[in-house]
């Protein structure tokens, strides 16, 4: 008796955990020479209806004050979810922000968020846009009262939480879990690693100039690091923006920014965190004529990195391999109004 | 046959369990001049100050409730976090069971939230975002709110506002603490309020709304205003 419940208990969690890697394995695949990921899968595991419904959500202007703004309104998949030719986003009312929109990718391995890390955890990130008067203007109880209101929304929500009341930490944990999906793994340097491709000599070139120069920052083949630097951007007297230190406030901080992905950058221009340099020629120049000095300077930029005008034109070829057309093009990721 | 027996251990072990335990709550007040029970938005005189005063918004988090006898902790309550909000009648109660055979003659508990569940994300309940006790712009939980007016704030509508939080060294303001209790069904822990304006420079401290070293001060401050009442 004990021993076939024993059988079937076996039975039961032999099929929980296919299930599991099974729905890993379909949304939720990347290669085996990336690190583990951050965001805790197992104690959040993926769900179907859950990245769904994260989806729709992340399509639909019911969370900002007035109906008018998405999260995709600043974050467009045919930019990886960057923001193109807008320096500072902008919000409600055609407000201008601060900042310039990053790209959304590979965020379950990424342990703080926002060019400052002012965020801990990527399920806290939308109470920042949501509630910011510049960009939403609204706040989650009321995001979470219109939800519960909706036609549509309390059933998908109960059919991925089981739960008859919608909540906060639900509306997040969707966004999240749809978010995590956002993979970008599949560019020509992936497609080289993994045996299926090779680099022309052109990109052979630039990609020993980037492991000598960049790598130490833009770490490969996640090509960004949880790390905050300061690459020698002379300081916008406008903005003011001091980057890590208004989190901190320790001087060791002052005008340090997150250290970005290298990935998707034909889509993602313009470049640093107030987009002010709209090619990658601009970036390279910043590096080799333009770095300022100030006393929280990376080391390894004091003496600015000296590049001649072929290696920039090797190093461009290389940065190029780390487009992933495929993600750009994924339909899973567009919106589902559009594409169900 | 087993099953029969298993069936009848599984009763009278209910049955043990129900003899051993009992429900134990900590009732969250404040008393104005000792006596009043505290309302919000009512105006009172408070003698300690000798002003009147008005709190608007009582709220905090009260964790990692211990039960101890001398220095050995005896049990600790399942349910990790509890936001008490002084809106919310029962919310200012908990709730908890503990075996009779346990003896306890102190309890210990951490106002705010710890650094780890600061950091792993989002949770329900009470530590929903919706609770209004969370940053948005800059991630962490608000340990405790207290908010109101007072003519001796020399501030605009007189009004203060005390948002304290932050997990990040060096500005770590959860707080910890130890009341001396008698072992009771009913457990009064008192806040209280004339200590805290009365032994507060209220020319420094009026408008703390993020992480700071004025935070740490006043979050050290208000944990030294907690009683219970014999
Ligand atoms: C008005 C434009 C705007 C809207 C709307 C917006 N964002 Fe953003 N997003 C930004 C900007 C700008 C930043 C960078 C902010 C900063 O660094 O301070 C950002 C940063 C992020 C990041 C952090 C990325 C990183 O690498 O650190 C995530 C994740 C994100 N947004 C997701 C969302 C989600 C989810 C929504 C919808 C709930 C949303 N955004 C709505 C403009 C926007
Ligand atoms: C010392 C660390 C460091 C080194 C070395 C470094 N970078 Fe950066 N890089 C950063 C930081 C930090 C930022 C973000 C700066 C900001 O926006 O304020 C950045 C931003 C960028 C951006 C903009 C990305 C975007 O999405 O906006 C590009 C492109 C870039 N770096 C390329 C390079 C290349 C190419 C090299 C090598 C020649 C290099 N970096 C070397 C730290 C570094």
């Amino acid at each position: 008796m004990i021993k076939k419940i024993k059988v079937i208990i076996i039975i039961i969690m032999t099929f929980c955990c296919v299930g599991f890697s099974y729905l890993s394995l379909e949304v939720f695949e990347y290669p085996s020479y990336f690190p583990k990921p951050i965001y805790d899968l197992i104690d959040k595991p993926l769900s179907k209806q859950k990245i769904e419904l994260g989806k729709k959500i992340f399509y639909d202007p019911i969370l900002s004050a007035d109906n008018s703004v998405s999260c995709a309104s600043c974050h467009s998949s045919y930019n990886a979810f960057a923001h193109t030719d807008h320096d500072l986003s902008h919000g409600i009312n055609d407000q201008i922000g601060t900042r310039n929109a990053p790209p959304l990718f590979n965020l379950a391995w990424q342990s703080s968020f926002m060019w400052d890390g002012a965020i801990n955890h990527l399920d806290f990130q939308p109470l920042a846009p949501i509630s910011s008067p510049l960009e939403m203007g609204s706040n989650i109880g009321s995001v979470v009262n219109k939800l519960n209101q909706h036609p549509n929304y309390p059933k998908l929500f109960y059919e991925a939480f089981k739960d008859t009341v919608i909540t906060g930490e639900q509306v997040l944990i969707a966004l999240s879990q749809f978010q995590i999906t956002l993979l970008s793994v599949n560019s020509k340097y992936d497609a080289v690693r993994q045996g299926f491709d090779v680099f022309s000599e052109q990109e052979k070139k630039g990609y020993h100039l980037f492991l000598e120069h960049c790598n130490s920052c833009h770490k490969e083949p996640l090509f960004f690091e949880n790390k905050y630097e300061n690459n020698g951007l002379k300081v916008d007297t406008f903005l003011n923006d001091f980057g890590r230190w208004n989190i901190t406030k320790v001087s060791r901080d002052s005008l340090k920014f997150k250290t970005p992905s290298l990935r998707n950058l034909s889509y993602t221009k313009p470049y640093m965190h107030d987009g002010r340099f709209n090619t990658l020629n601009k970036v390279l120049n910043h590096y080799s004529n333009e770095v300022v000095l100030n006393n929280n300077l990376a080391p390894s930029l004091k003496k600015g990195i000296s590049l001649s005008a072929e290696d920039k034109v090797d190093l461009i070829a290389f940065l190029l391999t780390l487009n992933d057309q495929k993600f750009i093009l994924n339909k899973k990721h567009k919106n589902p109004n559009i594409y169900p | 046959m087993k099953k029969h027996i298993c069936l009848f251990i599984l009763i009278i072990s209910a049955f043990n369990l129900s003899a051993q335990v009992s429900t134990v709550s900590l009732n969250f007040n404040s008393l104005v001049n000792n006596k009043d029970t505290l309302e919000l938005e009512k105006r009172y005189y408070f003698k300690s100050i000798q002003d009147s005063l008005q709190v608007d918004v009582l709220k905090f988090y009260i964790t990692n409730i211990k039960f101890i006898k001398d220095e050995t902790i005896l049990a600790s309550v399942h349910k990790k976090h509890f936001l008490i909000n002084f809106e919310d009648v029962l919310s200012k109660r908990i709730k908890t069971q503990i075996s009779d055979t346990l003896k306890f003659n102190k309890i210990r508990f951490n106002i705010g939230i710890d650094s780890i569940t600061n950091v792993s994300g989002v949770y329900g309940q009470d530590l929903d975002p919706t609770n209004g006790m969370y940053w948005t712009w800059n991630s962490g939980y608000i340990n405790c709110k207290l908010e109101g007016s007072s003519n001796k704030f020399k501030t605009r509508k007189n009004r203060y506002a005390f948002h304290l939080g932050g997990y990040m060294s060096p500005f770590i303001s959860m707080q910890t603490i130890t009341l001396e209790v008698t072992q009771n069904k009913e457990i009064e822990i008192l806040i209280n309020i004339d200590d805290f304006f009365s032994n507060l420079d209220v020319t420094k401290y009026h408008t703390i709304l993020s992480p700071n070293r004025k935070a740490i001060v006043v979050s050290k401050h208000f944990s030294t205003v907690f009683y219970v009442e014999e």
